[in-house]
């Protein structure tokens, strides 16, 4: 980012406080985005609202204005912060390999990195691991965030949080929710130890303490017909959300995936039912970047998810993660290692892995009216079914269009050797 | 004074809440029962939010600027 820029944004997004509620805003190619606090939420703003509220010209403004989404955004809005890879939990699909003497971020790292964050303009960080409460400087790098105008998140299994945590948890994190797989041996089944009572008691006690508290729910094929009663768990709780998230080949849940990936019928049933729970229980339901593909299969109108921000794969667009070995990637679940979190040019070199799907994508994807939202679906889940480069196989319009092409092989969006893209799996 | 009514442009996008996954990014699809009615309310709900800022702040940088001219 320009130098002028940089000044700008600090400028103009600088907390005063008298108004530590206020928004924070930086400029992008397209016009600008506000980070809000009350309500919630980023709102994504043209070139000329922005002029309209008396905003300072920005460099980022010279040439004509691409549309939202035509080019990467300047920084990430929202990072992920792999703390560690420490958890004695051992949960059988753990994304991150969690071991109890996993690698983590030091705290000083961590705290640097957030001042990097701040200075790219980043607004929010997801603070986890790894069981991140567990880490003795979480809540001081919590802190360290908030200081530096980032609002901080977490989500915890819960195991390790009492009264004196909820307490300072519930004052300093934004959103805080405890991963519930489902209810007693459901929570069971699907972690592979009984710490339903343990995830119950952190939700009491984190509730105590704020209203921003919510539940995270992998959804696998084992617990995806039997949601309700969680979510029904959620609103007597008082819940401020569930999210439900899709199950990822990612670190030990690699292993797994094949038995714990949603069926096709559950797959394209996950959104009507998030809708009519959502109804029933008049509790916020998301659905997670992984699940994109499943809602634009119900062709919602184009107009209102784009408004809201349904976005499938935005790795290294709108999000990012730096992993507990220092490292960025576009995505915690996967994709190459971009250079380390203090490279000042990483944001605006790397990323092709996911920044490229788009401009090549084959068929089904290519004719798809939600191909520039649904950017293809999970690269994760892409690779893990054979290549990084291939349409979502989980998608039902992929899966339509395979068993209208019998034998036909998925295209790919792979690009020419020349281009050099080195592909791993991390996380 | 910035104006509290009619603006220029556009509000393109609202994405609601803050996301405390740090593995994926969750997208609150309660708004997509409502439609375009969610779309117009949320739309005049953040612009309102903005604008109200935006004139606090040049009140501030005005009174700032008349104190340091004092």
């Amino acid at each position: 980012m320009p130098t002028s820029a940089r000044r700008e944004r600090a400028r103009v997004g600088a907390p005063r406080a008298r108004a530590s509620l206020a928004p924070q805003y930086r400029p992008e190619r397209f016009g600008g985005i506000f980070s809000m606090h009350r309500p919630r939420g980023l709102a994504y703003v043209d070139r000329d609202y922005a002029r309209s509220l008396g905003l300072p010209e920005s460099p980022l403004w010279e040439g004509p204005a691409p549309a939202l989404g035509e080019v990467p955004l300047s920084a990430p809005t929202e990072v992920h912060l792999v703390l560690s890879r420490r958890c004695a939990a051992g949960c059988s699909g753990c994304y991150v390999d969690a071991t109890p003497d996993g690698a983590a971020l030091s705290e000083a790292d961590a705290k640097a990195a957030l001042d990097r964050l701040a200075e790219m303009g980043v607004f929010h960080v997801a603070l986890g691991g790894g069981e991140a409460v567990d880490l003795p400087y979480l809540l001081s790098v919590a802190r360290h965030a908030r200081a530096r105008g980032l609002v901080p998140n977490l989500t915890t299994s819960g195991l390790s949080v009492d009264e004196p945590f909820a307490r300072e948890a519930g004052a300093i994190f934004g959103q805080l929710n405890v991963s519930v797989d489902g209810l007693r041996e459901d929570y069971e089944r699907s972690r592979g130890f009984d710490g339903f009572s343990h995830a119950e008691k952190a939700l009491r006690l984190l509730r105590a303490h704020s209203p921003h508290v919510g539940i995270n729910c992998v959804v696998s094929r084992d617990n995806a017909d039997r949601l309700g009663p969680l979510v029904a768990f959620a609103k007597r709780l008082r819940l401020s959300e569930v999210e439900l998230l899709r199950f990822k080949p990612a670190g030990r849940g690699a292993g797994v995936f094949e038995d714990r990936d949603l069926t096709p019928r559950q797959a394209k049933r996950i959104y009507p039912r998030a809708l009519w729970w959502a109804v029933r229980h008049r509790i916020r339901i998301k659905l997670d970047c992984s699940f994109a593909p499943m809602i634009f299969a119900h062709r919602p109108p184009k107009r209102v998810v784009d408004f809201f921000g349904v976005q499938g794969c935005v790795g290294g667009d709108v999000l990012a993660s730096i992993m507990p070995e220092g490292h960025w990637v576009g995505c915690s679940f996967g994709g190459p290692r971009e250079g380390r979190w203090d490279d000042p040019e990483v944001w605006a070199r790397g990323f092709s892995a996911f920044r490229d799907y788009r401009a090549r994508a084959p068929e089904p994807c290519r004719s798809c009216d939600y191909l520039s939202l649904c950017r293809g679906g999970c690269r994760v889940v892409a690779q893990a079914k054979g290549d990084w480069w291939q349409p979502d196989p989980g998608c039902p319009r992929v899966q339509a269009w395979r068993e209208a092409h019998p034998g036909e092989p998925l295209g790919s969006a792979r690009p020419p050797p020349a281009e050099g893209h080195k592909l791993r799996v991390v996380g | 004074m910035i104006p509290f009514g009619w603006a220029r442009g556009r509000i393109l996008r609202v994405a609601p809440g803050y996301n405390p996954n740090s593995s994926s990014l969750g997208v609150d699809v309660s708004f997509l029962l409502f439609g375009t009615i969610a779309v117009s309310a949320i739309t005049f709900v953040t612009a309102t939010a903005v604008r109200l800022w935006r004139r606090r702040e040049a009140a501030a940088d005005a009174h700032e600027r008349a104190a340091g001219e004092g």
